[in-house]
């Protein structure tokens, strides 16, 4: 259920009037928006709720322990009951072949059961919260290890194994990657690292915490929120506000825009260039990879903005995720501008857990680089994203060699106050730069395979030839957001819909609409965060 | 970022507190009707700047049939992105600069009927370059000097063709009616619902077909909606896409109500995406009641003392493809049995990137080259297959089962 087809317009008309009715009883809105939230992603395919439900409940009974507490006999129960109804939803439309996987989930729910119980006989808290934690990370990691890399390191192993005459191939599996689920298990990762550094406290409420690790405008691409953010707007009642509802509503029309009149446009100027990479032009690479830029961007901030604008529709504001990433100057500003959510989940949770800038300079670098380099492999069990995620970590690295933020930055800034046309230049020189090194890492990420990276590089250094038919379409979708995004650059207002006078409101508003109308493509492509 | 939903919430109750007095009716519905004027003035110059449309008004309204006719004495203007035409109907509902005939005549006089859709009216063509006068042209040249007569009206099928030989071909006595097959005409035939085949041959229903003319016809008497159909590129985004959406309700609809509700695409969307295997029982249906109306005009033809000759109307979507309808439509049984011409070989052996025989920024009708390579082809089965001067023969067509 894509957020920009019927189906969910039919489904938001009904799950938000019957949240409007439910607006004075918050405990009934908050089995509303779970039960909404698990109807949103069952949508997908039924089967795979048990894994976040799963997930939910076992982070949820393991909470008292990584806080070092007892585990109270009633929120066992209720964690078992909940992954126990999920495993039944899941699996009971097809129990001809679900049992098997029914009983799998029962086992999990045995062994859950009793690590938890286990956890209860350790006396000394402070080694009961620091075995739990560990348990729950490796447990939650393995889930995603299982659905989302089985594939890519048994492919790799077999292939590795073939070099020397070896046949694995019995290792493999045809194994469905559940959509959404890189990003519900790091939002009960740092939940559960929040909750043992002490700065949440643990849920003692099953129903608000699955509803804060199902919240579905954000289920299946994040924004990955933070428990000291989102769970607090589930305790207390929420306003629906006419603000609120006209900011909201503004948000997910810029954000729809972005998606289908951008991202879905220039999604097959993209494939097909990236297709025939082999033999097309220096001009045709460039608007390949210049097109994909504006797609992803258009495809991720636009999920975004549009999950923000449903969320504050109900009274919930989700965190920011994108802050014009194409501004930025230095890769470390890109990263404070680029999927925010996941970025800072990688500072805060491994970046800091793997010793931060603590420990000397070289091991700060060495945290730096890993820290990308998983970051790559999050987006996906490939080896183009471990290479995207290492080109980010070696030109964070190379520009902190630089020391680019510290000495270089502020001498910009301060040409921005003495003498503006040197800022200006200056900062369009660095953003040019960070541009084209940020193209460069969509190579990677967009390319198929290896080899088209090699034929990429190749053709794109190898000539002069700049013509290309789809020059003319790609300056089309792109132009009207790259003026939008500098004048929100400018004033400084990243909701400029909601911001803006009434006169250019109507006016954006009509644009966004008739564009919407009039170049929406007869078929609405899958986010692509959906495959990460 | 904008100021938080609590912070929203209270300016709003502060300006509750307030108590503004509330906007007097009339005003906001003065305030209403600006946005919704202001609205359509900015579609109709985003489209101009940013998609133009192509303006194709049709100017049919109901002819005494039952069915559409060209309204007589219209001159419009067509634009495209890549045309820009002037049409006219004259006194007899003709597509031609010139007036008709007399009715009468004269013995050593040659006349050809033309009956089709848009392709043979000759949209997004001038009249010196439509399908129509180039057959003329290519006549004249190869010595069969031949007044065409253009009966084609936007939309037909041969169901509406077959319904109005009698009443506006037949007093023009024509040597030859050359009746078009195009894709749309299992679908329009099925829509139009005029005839059904029945035990003693093809049965007039009885019903008229007149989708959107009387509609169309009232609005024609307000001078905004004329000039809207031939300027207003946001007029013509809402007309095509509301026709489209109605014939395929329509379809539907027939579909429906002849008990095969499990299937409602119409035919000619199986044929696209099947090929030539489409062969489901509704297709067939289908391919049965075109076949019975290409018959049966053929008949009559024949009761009129005319000779009659199919002309294919090819489909061309890009200019590497080309593929033709009637062998679909029609059956090689009753391509066998009726003169049959298309321009379709000729087509494919011009197929190049930089041959254009279709307009592509407007309905994808011929170009000038496209007409008159049509035209040609036409001219030359003509005077093949010795169609003119009419010569009696008996019969030839099987009655239909």
């Amino acid at each position: 259920m894509l957020f920009q087809t019927i189906p969910f317009f039919v489904f938001f008309a009904l799950v938000f009037s019957a949240y409007w009715a439910l607006q004075k009883q918050l405990v009934w809105q908050n089995r509303l928006l779970l039960l909404a939230s698990y109807v949103f992603y069952g949508w997908w395919d039924v089967r795979f709720l048990v894994l976040i439900v799963g997930g939910t409940a076992f982070a949820y009974i393991l909470t008292p322990a990584v806080a070092g507490r007892a585990l109270p006999r009633r929120q066992l129960l209720e964690g078992l009951a909940l992954t126990l109804a999920g495993a039944l939803v899941s699996f009971l439309p097809d129990v001809a072949n679900g049992w098997r996987y029914l009983a799998a989930t029962l086992a999990a729910m045995g062994v859950s059961t009793a690590i938890v119980l286990g956890l209860d006989r350790v006396t000394d808290p402070e080694r009961r919260a620091r075995l739990a934690l560990t348990i729950g990370t490796i447990a939650l990691l393995l889930l995603i290890g299982i659905f989302k890399y089985f594939n890519f390191f048994a492919d790799s192993f077999v292939r590795v194994t073939s070099l020397f005459g070896g046949d694995v191939t019995w290792t493999t599996a045809n194994i469905v990657l559940p959509v959404g689920i890189s990003f519900f298990t790091f939002q009960i990762i740092g939940y559960l690292v929040d909750v043992r550094r002490g700065d949440f406290p643990p849920s003692a409420s099953i129903l608000t915490f699955a509803s804060f690790i199902a919240y579905f405008p954000q289920l299946v691409a994040g924004p990955i929120e933070r428990a000291s953010h989102l769970y607090g707007q589930f305790l207390k009642p929420r306003r629906i506000t006419a603000e609120g509802l006209r900011s909201g509503a503004l948000l997910f029309l810029w954000g729809m825009y972005k998606k289908v009149v951008i991202a879905d446009n220039l999604a097959p100027i993209t494939n097909d260039i990236f297709g025939r990479a082999s033999t097309a032009t220096t001009g045709e690479l460039l608007v390949g990879i210049i097109a994909f830029a504006f797609q992803i961007y258009g495809d991720f901030s636009g999920y975004t903005d549009m999950a923000r604008g449903i969320a504050r529709m109900m009274g919930f504001e989700l965190m920011l995720n994108f802050k014009l990433p194409y501004f930025s100057r230095t890769p470390s500003e890109f990263w404070t501008r680029w999927h925010i959510s996941l970025s800072s989940w990688l500072r805060d949770y491994l970046y800091i857990s793997l010793g931060g800038n603590r420990g000397s300079t070289l091991m700060t670098y060495r945290n730096l680089f890993l820290t990308m380099l998983l970051g790559g492999l999050w987006h996906g069990a490939s080896w183009t994203f471990v290479l995207w995620g290492a080109f980010h970590g070696f030109i964070l690295v190379a520009y902190r060699l630089a020391d680019v933020d510290r000495r270089v930055m502020p001498t910009v800034n301060g040409w921005m106050k003495t003498n503006p046309v040197a800022g200006l230049a200056a900062n369009g020189v660095l953003v040019a730069i960070m541009f084209a090194l940020t193209l460069l890492g969509w190579l990677f990420f967009r390319a198929p395979d290896m080899a088209t990276v090699g034929h990429y590089l190749t053709g794109m250094f190898s000539g002069f030839d700049l013509r290309a038919e789809d020059w003319g379409k790609l300056a089309f979708y792109t132009v009207p957001l790259i003026l939008v995004q500098c004048w929100q650059r400018w004033t400084d207002k990243l909701e400029f819909l909601a911001e803006s006078s009434p006169f250019v409101r109507l006016n954006m508003v009509l644009f966004l609409v008739f564009s919407l109308i009039f170049f929406a493509p007869n078929e609405s492509s899958d986010f692509i965060y959906f495959a990460f | 970022m904008a100021a938080t939903l609590a912070d929203a919430g209270e300016r709003g109750g502060g300006q509750r507190g307030r108590r503004k007095s509330p906007r007097p009716i009339w005003l906001r519905v003065a305030i209403m009707a600006l946005v919704i004027l202001y609205a359509l003035l900015f579609g109709e110059m985003f489209l101009r700047l940013m998609k133009p449309q192509a303006l194709i008004p049709r100017y049919v309204t109901g002819g005494p049939e039952g069915v559409r006719a060209n309204m007589p004495g219209v001159e419009f203007r067509q634009w495209t992105p890549e045309v820009d035409v002037m049409l006219r109907y004259n006194m007899a509902g003709m597509r031609d600069d010139r007036p008709p005939p007399p009715l009468e005549k004269a013995p050593s006089e040659c006349r050809i009927a033309l009956l089709g859709d848009s392709y043979f009216v000759g949209f997004e063509s001038s009249f010196e370059n439509s399908f129509a006068n180039r057959v003329e042209e290519e006549l004249a040249r190869r010595g069969t000097p031949c007044r065409v007569l253009n009966f084609a009206v936007s939309g037909f099928g041969h169901a509406e063709m077959l319904a109005t030989l009698e009443s506006r071909v037949r007093p023009w006595a024509p040597d030859l009616m050359l009746v078009s097959v195009h894709s749309t005409d299992g679908f329009d035939n099925l829509r139009a619902n005029l005839f059904q085949p029945g035990p003693q041959g093809l049965e007039p229903t009885g019903r008229s077909f007149l989708p959107g003319v009387a509609i169309s016809d009232r609005l024609n008497a307000f001078w905004i909606y004329r000039w809207a159909q031939e300027n207003s590129h946001l007029y013509s985004a809402v007309r095509e896409w509301a026709g489209g959406m109605g014939k395929r309700l329509l379809a539907i609809a027939r579909v429906r109500a002849a008990g095969n509700e499990a299937e409602d695409a119409p035919p000619e969307a199986e044929e696209t995406a099947n090929g030539a295997s489409a062969e489901t029982p509704r297709y067939v249906a289908s391919q049965a009641l075109n076949q019975a109306l290409v018959l049966q005009i053929a008949r009559e033809a024949e009761v009129m003392g005319s000779r009659m000759m199919l002309f294919e109307i090819p489909m061309g979507p890009n200019r590497r493809f080309y593929s033709g309808p009637a062998r679909h439509l029609l059956g090689d049984a009753v391509l066998g049995q009726v003169p049959y011409a298309s321009p379709l070989d000729t087509f494919l052996t011009m197929r190049s990137p930089d041959v254009q025989l279709y307009m592509e920024k407007g309905h994808r009708h011929w170009t000038p080259l496209g007409n008159k390579v049509a035209a040609r082809v036409a001219a030359q089965a003509i005077t093949a297959q010795q169609l003119l001067p009419q010569v009696d023969t008996p019969s030839r067509y099987a009655p239909s089962q």
